[in-house]
């Protein structure tokens, strides 16, 4: 009955593939002695702690993150303000910059491959690959865009994503990505957006350029110069980072918050059964024992 | 001479150059007040052909500080 009760639990089959190599068994595996429980059960404990801590120190994040995205996006508020006025269109094709909003750290469930997916979706046309440039915010889509178009990536940005992103940070990372725009007639932002606590979804947003400002229905209604177009926008630009960066970082915190969740409910469940399997192997072991006393004392007299 | 700025370098970068110059101006008694989140530092490069470039790293003027 132990051994049945052994052969059901699949999770203990690592213990016994554990040689390291892939034989062909003639007899069946061997049970899992009470130390190598003992010793699973103390790892699998020691993971519901690692991923509940991860769990709490995100959840504070996100509530702060969430506060700093609010602020953020009043900043894309104030450009949109003069491109709803202006009537101002984006771009929709020709030459096109792509830039992909995240981080370094994983553990955050499905946030860097669902952006990776959607670029990758959007390049599947070799028409478009050969006119896109990819601008990469982030170490782990970094190395996954790098799988796929390694020779679309222009410019990658690393240490960064670990905390909401601060304005400052925003005019350093878009006057970088500036210093070659002018050769790109379309600019669109990939980032994570925040629907709620439990979800998120992957946008693109078309920016406006200086091209598309400049020929904007309602210009005249301003008393500018036509100098003031370039400023404006990399400020729009800038605001629009900003506001995506925030957002992203928004996203990672509730989607990390999330995954641990389930990672230490699904290592609360692994507990509880290796628990209940290790006192039946206890009892059973002590069980036999008492047997082996017994007939020893029944063959002396 | 508005813009003189404007040949040389990008709105983002002078406004950035403005703001840092600002915040090394204060007095130490109001720096110390500020958050510390404009310390900026990261570290980018540039691809060519799939291959990457030398990695360059940006430190705001209020990190080196605070170094």
């Amino acid at each position: 009955m132990l051994r049945l009760a052994v052969k059901e639990s699949n999770a203990l089959r690592p213990i016994v593939n554990s040689v390291g190599f892939r034989g062909f068994h003639a007899s069946a595996p061997r049970e899992a002695t009470l130390k190598e429980l003992e010793i699973r059960l103390k790892s699998i404990r020691n993971i519901e702690k690692i991923t509940k801590t991860i769990k709490t120190v995100a959840q504070t994040k996100l509530n702060r993150a969430q506060r700093s995205m609010d602020l953020a996006k009043k900043y894309q508020t104030v450009s949109n303000e003069f491109f709803d006025e202006a009537g101002t269109q984006a771009p929709k094709d020709g030459k096109t910059l792509l830039i992909a909003c995240s981080s370094d750290k994983g553990l955050c469930g499905g946030i860097h491959s669902s952006i990776s997916r959607l670029i990758r979706k959007e390049l599947v046309d070799p028409n478009v690959e050969q006119n896109t440039s990819i601008c990469v915010l982030g170490e782990k889509v970094r190395s996954q865009l790098h799988r796929y178009y390694p020779g679309s990536l222009y410019l990658t940005f690393a240490h960064i994503g670990g905390a909401s992103p601060s304005y400052e940070e925003a005019l350093q990372v878009s006057s970088n990505i500036l210093e070659n725009a002018n050769e790109f007639d379309r600019i669109v932002i990939v980032y994570n957006r925040f629907a709620s606590a439990v979800s998120f979804e992957t946008v693109m947003k078309n920016l406006y350029t200086r091209q598309s400002i400049a020929e904007s229905p309602n210009l005249f209604a301003y008393e500018a110069s036509s100098e003031v177009h370039q400023p404006l926008m990399e400020y729009a630009f800038t605001n629009a980072i900003f506001a995506a960066m925030a957002e992203a970082h928004c996203s990672e915190m509730s989607s990390r918050r999330n995954a641990m969740e389930n990672a230490s409910k699904s290592a609360g469940e692994m507990i509880n059964k290796f628990s209940t399997i290790y006192n039946r192997q206890r009892q059973a072991s002590i069980t036999n024992e008492l047997i082996d006393i017994v007939t020893g004392a029944n063959a002396l007299g | 001479m508005a813009f003189a700025w404007k040949k040389n370098f990008s709105y983002s970068k002078y406004a950035s150059v403005c703001s840092q110059t600002v915040r090394q101006a204060l007095k130490p008694e109001i720096r110390s007040d500020l958050k510390g989140s404009n310390n900026v530092e990261f570290v980018y490069a540039k691809w060519k052909n799939g291959n990457q470039e030398p990695a360059q790293t940006y430190r705001s003027a209020d990190a080196e500080q605070q170094k």
